[in-house]
């Protein structure tokens, strides 16, 4: 059927059971911008204990003169009351052949050096970051800590 | 690296190939050397890569070559373009004829391996028989190279990629397919896994020269033809080991089916998962999350009613003399392709036998 292709096209935002349009009329809205809100992959003190108090972290700038980020691009989030970088290690908007994607928007934390507050980073990073193709970052040491690539 | 090899000087005996097209990816000099064969009595065949190379449309973008953008288009003797197909390894002799002369017929396993043969479901205007027919030579041609088992929406795959970074120059990702799309040659399978805690999905192209191999592990089907609601469903649906050890199957027996229904997580959803008919969702539990009017229209929805749309048939199907044409001329490079594959074991035979008299290690 094209089931598959409606489906990827054409869903709502939230999934709520009780939504009364019976037509979609926003394509998927699974751009990563301002006001999203990302979950952290990293061990980091700051990281672990936003996500444990149900209060994820939520972009406030998108670095690179965008106004959309993607995995590999450097991000401002508003975490328990700070303001601090990061960087998109997984999307849930899919890339392509060969890019992976990911169930949940990742991101890891930085400090204002651009190095990561963590020193572990917990969930799979796309293997194609390995490139180090980000303009305004060098994350090379982010690459050294991450456990498994995908 | 891509080794240049000059044309021999104009002295060379008359009628011998100035570039030798004994390999298939021989790179001769860039320079036409047309003027050195204008006294030549026989026309030189074109080299390899001066050959027309039509270029697949991708998404709908067509873009061509430059060398098709412009008035001028070389035209290829009968006997080069007999020399191109004989070195690109598919039989000079396919032609529209022998598909036509086709008599026996299609045995149905080759339907289950080329599902993705069949033209593309779209309106006359935007398809091509030509290009079709050559998408699926380049298809087989692809397919001597590597082994592209069968499997369906349901099957666990292992697939490994040519990664630079990687240590090994290898990335190998195991998962469960959980959508086929596209046809002919842009065939692509999603496959998703749980790795440490975090589901992944990644989209392969199926004859993407990128993959160095694609192994299936366990050949099974689902009562849906994708399985998108599992990012609604507990992890414990996608989680396959990384080290399973493929399950032996047979090409005799029909394909099993997984009758599994899968128990979705409590709401909100990524999408209206009531509202198109699927048959892997366990749909009483689906509808004790839903309001009455939200059920009244899921049941609504499953009624059989499409059946007795006829325009949704004609524009959802392909036509059944298209399909068998397919088929048809896939089976011919079918044969040809395990004839292939005979000689090559052949030959490698030969060559452990050779090697064995000759005492060379």
């Amino acid at each position: 059927l094209g089931a598959a292709l409606r489906i990827q096209a054409a869903v709502p935002a939230t999934g709520c059971c009780v939504c009364r349009n019976w037509i979609s009329t926003t394509p998927r809205l699974d751009y990563i911008q301002r006001r999203t809100r990302l979950r952290v992959v990293d061990n980091s003190e700051l990281g672990r204990r936003a996500m444990e108090a149900g209060k994820p972290p939520r972009v406030m700038h998108v670095y690179g003169k965008k106004l959309k980020a993607a995995t590999g691009d450097m991000v401002m989030v508003a975490i328990l009351g700070q303001k601090r970088r990061g960087f998109i290690v997984g999307a849930r908007r899919p890339e392509g052949p060969l890019r992976p994607q990911f169930d949940s928007n990742n991101l890891v934390l930085l400090n204002d050096e651009g190095q990561p507050l963590g020193n572990r980073i917990l969930a799979p990073v796309p293997s194609f970051l390995r490139a180090n193709r980000n303009p305004k970052l060098d994350y090379t040491k982010l690459l050294a800590i991450a456990t498994k690539f995908v | 690296s891509i080794q240049l090899e000059m044309p021999p000087a104009p002295s060379a005996a008359a009628g011998s190939c100035a570039l030798s097209l004994g390999s298939r990816f021989l790179f001769g000099c860039r320079v036409t050397a047309a003027h050195r064969f204008a006294a030549s009595p026989v026309q030189p065949p074109s080299p390899l890569h001066q050959q027309p190379h039509l270029q697949p449309c991708r998404q709908g973008r067509r873009w061509l070559r430059p060398e098709f953008r412009g008035v001028y288009k070389p035209r290829l003797s009968p006997e080069a373009m007999k020399e191109f197909w004989r070195l690109s390894g598919i039989g000079p002799d396919h032609s529209r004829a022998k598909v036509a002369d086709q008599q026996a017929e299609v045995p149905p396993e080759i339907k289950r391996l080329y599902q993705e043969a069949l033209p593309p479901i779209v309106s006359q205007d935007y398809r091509d028989p030509i290009v079709e027919s050559l998408h699926r030579a380049e298809m087989m041609r692809r397919r001597r190279v590597i082994n592209i088992p069968e499997f369906h929406v349901g099957s666990i795959l292992a697939v490994s990629v040519m990664d630079k970074h990687a240590p090994n120059k290898v990335n190998r990702f195991v998962g469960l397919c959980i959508l086929r799309r596209h046809t002919g040659l842009f065939t692509t399978f999603t496959l998703r896994n749980m790795v440490d805690q975090v589901c992944v999905q990644i989209e392969y192209e199926l004859y993407s020269p990128s993959i160095v191999s694609i192994q299936l592990l366990k050949l099974e089907r689902r009562l849906d033809d994708n399985l998108l609601y599992l990012m609604d469903a507990p992890h414990s649906h996608c989680t396959i080991p990384f080290d399973m050890v493929p399950e032996p199957y047979s090409r005799n027996d029909p394909v099993p089916v997984n009758r599994e229904r899968v128990r979705l997580n409590p709401p909100p959803w990524m999408c209206k998962w009531h509202l198109h008919g699927y048959q892997g969702i366990d749909l009483e539990h689906l509808y004790s999350y839903l309001s009455d009017k939200d059920v009244a229209k899921a049941i609504e929805f499953s009624k059989a009613y499409k059946r007795y749309d006829l325009l949704d048939q004609y524009l959802n199907r392909v036509p059944v003399p298209d399909a068998d044409y397919a088929f048809k001329d896939i089976f011919i490079q079918h044969q040809e392709l395990l004839q292939h594959q005979q000689q090559q074991q052949q030959s490698s035979k030969k060559s452990e036998v050779i090697s064995k008299l000759t005492g060379t290690a």
